[in-house]
């Protein structure tokens, strides 16, 4: 399911990212979710996460300089493109208009 | 670089599945990831987070994927096959050591192949293979157990049938075997009884007659199709009579498809077993022959559907034991069930029925077969990795355009197999020239095996080669792909401390001592049957012809040969002794009642002098001194030790009983080996009964062929139906020895393709090596050594190793044989320092011979040419 579908985790970290600002890559996005849903999730289910969103351009990515704590290694920061954003704002709305169809909830 | 802490094969593995693309991302993530876990949950518990977080990657996402499409690969080995060819043709010397000792290797490997195949194919044509069972038996006399048998009691089948329901049983009886007389004609049959359930389960197809009917009535034949054939041509022969010599006479009742090749039962004709039961009655033969004491004749076999009743079968067969034997002390018989495909291979039994093959020698085989092609392995990885000063450049260049390790691992594999292939198209040639000489080396194999090429086989031997080249491409294949390409580039001296010496050394030593092992076998085998040969058996065996009676009238034989002037006498016995078979029979001591077996042989009276064996008390028989009743018997030494009769003089007129005779010991003869040099000198005696079955024709002539041609037209006359079957009775002790004979053939032939094997081997690395060492030799020589010193030099390291073969090897060799295959033999020969020493100096010098070739024309070179260009 390529094109613009966005899955539940998907969507969960494309709002880390933004959460995240400035800092977000690998370490920094596992730990927001694991924080915030309560759950340990992989880095490998999370690059797959990443690897799709990137395809359908939701999010984009670039290496940082190398650090000594990561053994010389380069970061990849991730960013929420405005394509991204622009879904993200749609999955909400069309949440909202969902909630707002309930009866009693309202 | 990563964090020492982090499990460094986990490490490995993750870098060798992670996409290039990703790795630093995701290593980095996960090392760092690794550091605050540290803090946090301490460094076990880090670790295996980190296990399971690599473990977790693997998924599409992050694989490597194959970059190249299809197309790249079959291109890839399209071009490495054209390199490997161009490369054996350029390195011929390389490409001749390494095709000649493997296809050499590989010959041997295809034979045993070929055998286990043949084997394997054994009664896989019955559909209820593993359902059916024949029930195997172990005699217990006097508390000793003898060998198991094949046969079991005729009446166990009934009494099986009426206690265990849902089974079904064929009884089968052997040797229906005799001249007979068919249509008019007069020629030898042989078959095997059956009764009427032997179509039921067993795959023999009835092609004429009711397979529930045709064997049920006593004295019904059933004949097979290639006899049907022989006989009858078109005629239809059911009804017809079938009159065998000694057996009856029966009716053709159904016509039988000749049995496979692969059927371990074989027969021409098959006799109901009711007939047994009709001759019994008849008064022709005793009747004990189908009870539970004496067993030897006939075999249960059965089908056991889906194999329900397996374990009633079983239970109902060990206690058969305590049913049937009421004094299990003095005898009994223990029962089990042997697997239809387990008789052929099969175990060591005696009394079987139809072909037999026991595993040994497939064993055997199997070993030294992969023994060698070991060696012939070991060569190729050897010299790979001798030369890899010449090709390291090679790899080099290759991974800096851009080569993967993977492709350069392929690229030798590749090599491998592909000389292993070319070695296989040799290696068939030589097996087919072998054939016929390995199927007359494997006992009894001739019926068995056919070791013919089929399609199957040939697609198992391409199968074995690529194997074959795998196993032996490996690790110079690993070897090469791991090499880096900055050390391959710079000069060869690195190379050097790269190529594993010390694992060449140890492939050099290994081979040497299987050719050392083999070497020694040769020798002492060859001191066993020179011993074994000449052994005083304490008989005359020179210048006697044994020829088989055939019921012929022993006195008219001995009349008519007589005659002749090259015979100087004739006498009578019931077998030939010294050749391994003797009979049986149980005495009963008249002091104390005790009954014993012992050994026994019946001759006539002028046996004793005519194989001059020496009386040394009391008298010889008389002529027909027992022929009403028996009355007197002579006996060995051991006899006398065993029996506790003290002196052989006061032994003369002790009495024994046996089958209701009174009989007196009447004279003592002197030790003499009358079964074979394997078995100890037993109890024995002579008996006297007038039951013959062969005349042992004194010959005075030196023309041995001529007499035997005189005897033969004699014997022509007497008997005008069979031919006369004589040999010689040295050739025939001879003869039963052939088995060291061909266990030295076998040693011999592995033994020279294992020393040829190592020694090619020994000098492709010669040359390597003193190759590299010419400039060292260059310039040892304007400093002044001689070439006796340089020949030591360059010699020296391959001697150690071969020293070290033979310090490995001897001991190996010198406790097999004596062990194992000198303690068959009773009266046997120890490994002397004679055969150790001429083993050793033998190997030492053929290794010499090829090292000092090599490194002599080494040190000979003039240092001005290898030096000029320094």
């Amino acid at each position: 399911m390529k094109g613009t579908h966005l899955g539940e985790f998907q969507e969960i970290v494309m709002l880390s990212i933004l959460i995240l600002e400035e800092n977000a890559y690998g370490v920094t996005i596992q730990e927001e979710i694991d924080r915030r849903m309560k759950r340990k999730t992989s880095r490998g289910a999370l690059q797959t996460a990443l690897t799709r969103l990137e395809e359908k351009g939701f999010i984009t990515s670039s290496y940082g300089e190398p650090t000594a704590e990561r053994g010389g290694r380069r970061k990849r920061y991730y960013q929420v493109s405005n394509k991204g954003l622009e879904t993200l704002k749609e999955a909400k709305d069309l949440r909202q208009d969902m909630w707002k169809l309930i009866p009693k909830l309202a | 670089m990563k964090h020492p802490e982090i499990p460094s094969f986990i490490y490995r593995i993750f870098q060798w599945f992670c996409k290039d693309s990703l790795f630093e991302e995701l290593e980095g993530d996960l090392e760092e990831k690794f550091l605050i876990n540290r803090e946090k949950y301490g460094l076990r518990k880090a670790r295996r987070i980190y296990t399971f977080e690599v473990l977790k990657m693997i998924r599409p996402t992050i694989l490597k994927r194959k970059t190249s499409g299809p197309s790249y690969q079959v291109a890839l080995i399209a071009s490495y096959s054209v390199l490997a060819f161009r490369n054996l043709k350029k390195h011929k010397l390389f490409s001749f050591i390494n095709i000649f000792s493997l296809s050499v290797a590989m010959s041997a490997g295809l034979l045993v192949i070929g055998m286990i195949t043949d084997l394997l194919k054994f009664d896989t044509f019955h559909t209820h293979k593993d359902e059916i069972y024949r029930v195997i038996s172990t005699p217990y006399h006097n508390s000793q157990q003898y060998k198991t048998q094949a046969t079991s009691p005729l009446m166990m089948g009934d009494e099986m049938l009426a206690q265990i329901p849902g089974i079904q049983i064929t009884r089968l009886g052997r040797r229906l075997i005799g001249e007979a007389k068919i249509n008019e004609k007069k020629l030898l049959i042989s078959g095997i009884y059956a009764d009427e359930h032997f179509f039921d389960f067993l795959d023999f197809d009835l092609l004429k007659g009711d397979p529930g009917e045709a064997l049920k009535d006593p004295f019904s034949i059933v004949v097979a199709q290639n006899l049907v054939n022989k006989v009858f041509e078109d005629t239809n022969p059911i009804g017809k009579t079938i009159a065998i010599e000694g057996f009856g006479t029966y009716t053709i009742t159904g016509v039988v498809a000749d049995p496979p090749r692969y059927s371990h039962l074989q027969f021409e004709i098959i006799g109901s077993i009711s007939t047994v039961h009709a001759r019994i009655n008849q008064g022709q033969i005793p009747a004990s022959q189908i009870g539970w004491e004496d067993l030897n004749r006939f075999y249960n076999y059965i089908y056991i559907p889906g194999n329900l009743e397996k374990a009633s079968v079983n239970n109902w067969l060990r206690n058969a034991t305590t049913t049937y034997y009421k004094e299990p002390e003095k005898m009994h018989y223990t029962f089990e069930l042997q697997g239809l495909l387990k008789i052929l291979p099969g175990p060591n039994i005696s009394d079987s029925i139809g072909l037999k093959m026991i595993h040994l020698p497939v064993i055997i085989f199997a070993v030294i077969a992969t023994a060698i092609l070991l060696s012939a392995i070991f060569n190729y990885t050897n010299l790979s990795m001798a030369r890899a000063l010449r090709r390291a450049r090679e790899v080099g260049v290759r991974k800096l355009n851009g080569a993967s390790s993977s492709a350069i691992f392929l690229q030798f594999t590749l090599e491998a197999i592909i000389l292993s292939l070319l070695s296989l198209g040799l290696g068939i040639l030589l097996f087919i020239v072998l054939k016929p000489e390995f199927i007359s080396i494997v006992p009894r194999a001739n019926q068995i095996l056919s070791l013919d090429l089929n399609f199957q086989l040939v697609g198992s031997f391409i199968g074995f080669a690529i194997i074959t080249g795998l196993i032996a491409g490996l690790a110079p294949s690993i070897f090469f792909a791991r090499l880096s390409s900055l050390k391959s580039l710079r000069s060869g001296t690195a190379i050097k401390s790269l190529s594993k010496i010390n694992f060449r050394k140890g492939l050099i030593v290994t081979q040497f001592t299987l050719s050392i092992i083999f070497v020694l076998a040769i020798s002492i085998t060859s001191k066993l049957h020179n011993y074994l040969l000449n052994y005083e058996m304490g008989f005359e065996k020179e210048n006697i012809l044994n020829i088989s009676l055939m019921d012929n009238d022993p006195e008219l034989i001995k009349a008519e040969l007589m005659k002749l002037p090259e015979v100087s006498d004739v006498s009578f016995s019931s077998f030939i002794p010294g050749i391994g078979n003797w009979g049986r029979i149980q005495l009963v001591d008249s002091r104390n009642q005790d009954s014993v077996w012992v050994a026994t042989m019946n001759v006539d009276h002028t046996y004793l002098e005519n194989m001059q064996i020496e009386l040394i008390a009391g008298r010889n028989f008389y002529p027909d001194e027992n022929t009403n009743q028996e009355q007197s018997m002579l006996v060995n030494e051991t006899f006398l030790r065993n029996f506790g009769l003290g002196e052989p003089l006061d032994a003369i007129g002790t009495t024994f009983s046996f089958r209701g005779n009174l009989v007196e010991i009447v004279g003592v003869i002197k030790d003499f080996h009358f079964a074979n040099l394997e078995e100890k000198i037993d109890s024995f005696i002579f008996r006297s009964t007038g039951f013959f079955r062969v005349a042992n024709i004194k010959i005075v002539s030196n023309d041995v062929l001529g007499s035997y041609k005189k005897v033969e037209t004699v014997w022509d006359t007497i008997d005008e139906i069979n031919r006369m079957e004589g040999r010689f009775f040295d050739a025939e002790i001879e003869e039963y020895y052939q088995i060291l004979v061909d266990i030295m053939k076998m040693f011999g032939f592995i033994g020279f393709l294992a020393i040829s094997i190592s020694c090619l081997g020994l000098f492709g690395m010669t040359i390597y090596s003193t190759e590299i060492r010419l400039k060292e030799i260059g310039i040892r020589k304007t400093f002044g050594a001689s070439e006796k010193t340089l020949v030591f030099l360059l010699s020296k390291g391959f001697l150690k190793l071969v020293i070290w073969a033979i310090i490995i090897g001897i001991p190996i060799c010198y406790y097999v044989f004596d062990t194992i295959i000198l303690e068959q033999y009773y009266y046997r020969i120890d490994i002397s320092f004679l055969e150790i020493a001429q083993s050793i100096s033998f190997l030492l010098f053929i290794c010499l011979a090829t090292i000092i070739t090599q490194t002599w024309s080494a040190a000979r070179t003039n240092p001005s040419e290898v030096l000029r260009n320094e």
